[in-house]
């Protein structure tokens, strides 16, 4: 089930949303849609922290939280991805006894195997 | 008594050392390797007080997205962990977008054509650090070859080096083996040829005896970058760089 809402948006970031909307090949009901439920995903004080920050112009203190944010999202994003490779356990159980450097020539290998293979 | 700012380094990590050896670790329990430990520090993007950006192109993420699903991983887990590579670079200190080599590999005098894109993105990038187990493709006429330490490597003794690619308009970048970079960075030190040289200046050998002094006049290759997408471009000497935008 799904409800149909409007809102009211300044040109700004009306503006704002069509460009980010365009650039990611999304619509404009699903760019809200996604800011609406990362939004509803905050806690409360997150939420208040981030509108008091945001109505501050050019506020450095946003910028760096944003940054930080995206970092943890980058974090988060590359352990979930290496932990769903891992769990295929694709790689034979032999490389568990090779040390560091065999470890690293066998990486290589497959790579420059795949590189030949490509030409 | 204020400390002094360390200034950033930019690291472009090899593909064959940020993709399967440490899928291979994990899988098999290990912990603490040089590649898990390369990983961590670009994936927490500092060490100590240093902040650490990685240098990643979209080539080279492709290049392991292949290798992986020539392993057998799923296509698409494949594609979202080379993706979650470039995260790591889009959200680093520098906010890094990844770059597509068009043209200029050719002319760094290399024999691999996957190399020399590794080398002609990590100068367009102004990377200080190419971190690869595949040093010898990187030794070229003009580069200059210093050995660092002897590890075993199963029943064998392995001389590892690393490899300065220093030019005249600036361009200074330390190629090096995951297990050097480790010991560098866990012993705090400012990664640099500076520091490199300073380190293991009594092996230090030229490939070429007719090579060029280091820092003298040099024919620097025209590298080409172009973005997917269009976006600023960076003019460095002769090097044209566009960064690409929304390109994942």
């Amino acid at each position: 089930m799904s409800a149909t809402i409007s809102t009211n948006l300044d040109d700004t970031i009306a503006g704002r949303a069509r460009e980010i909307a365009q650039r990611e090949h999304r619509s404009m009901s699903n760019l809200v849609a996604n800011a609406v439920a990362v939004f509803t995903d905050f806690p409360k004080d997150l939420r208040d922290t981030l509108l008091e920050l945001r109505a501050i112009s050019d506020s450095a203190q946003l910028r760096a939280l944003t940054r930080e944010l995206s970092a943890l999202a980058a974090r988060a994003r590359f352990d979930m991805a290496a932990g769903e490779l891992v769990a295929e356990k694709q790689f034979s159980n032999e490389v568990g006894d090779a040390d560091d450097i065999e470890l690293l020539e066998t990486a290589a290998k497959l790579t420059q195997a795949e590189i030949r293979r490509r030409g | 008594m204020s400390r002094r700012r360390r200034r950033r380094l930019f690291a472009s990590v090899s593909m064959s050392t940020c993709g399967s050896p440490i899928l291979m670790a994990i899988q098999n329990g290990r912990t603490g390797t040089s590649a898990q430990a390369v990983i961590a520090v670009t994936r927490e993007m500092k060490v100590g007080d240093q902040p650490v950006q990685l240098i990643v192109s979209l080539e080279m993420a492709d290049t392991l997205e292949r290798v992986l699903t020539r392993v057998g991983f799923s296509a698409a887990r494949s594609h979202n962990f080379a993706s979650s590579v470039i995260d790591l670079m889009k959200a680093g200190p520098e906010q890094l977008d990844p770059h597509l080599l068009i043209s200029g590999r050719d002319q760094l005098g290399m024999h691999d054509r996957e190399d020399a894109g590794v080398l002609a993105t990590a100068i367009a990038a102004k990377a200080d650090l190419i971190v690869t187990d595949n040093l010898r493709d990187f030794q070229t006429n003009d580069s200059e070859t210093i050995e660092t330490r002897t590890v075993r490597a199963g029943k064998v003794q392995r001389r590892l080096f690393s490899v300065i690619i220093e030019r005249a308009d600036g361009v200074c970048v330390v190629v090096a083996h995951p297990i050097d970079v480790v010991d560098w960075l866990r012993s705090g030190k400012e990664i640099s040829a500076a520091m490199v040289r300073g380190q293991y200046r009594k092996s230090a050998t030229r490939r070429d005896r007719g090579a060029r002094p280091i820092g003298g006049p040099c024919r620097w290759p025209d590298v080409r970058l172009k973005a997917r997408a269009t976006g600023p471009a960076i003019s460095r000497g002769r090097l044209v760089v566009s960064r690409s935008r929304g390109s994942r």
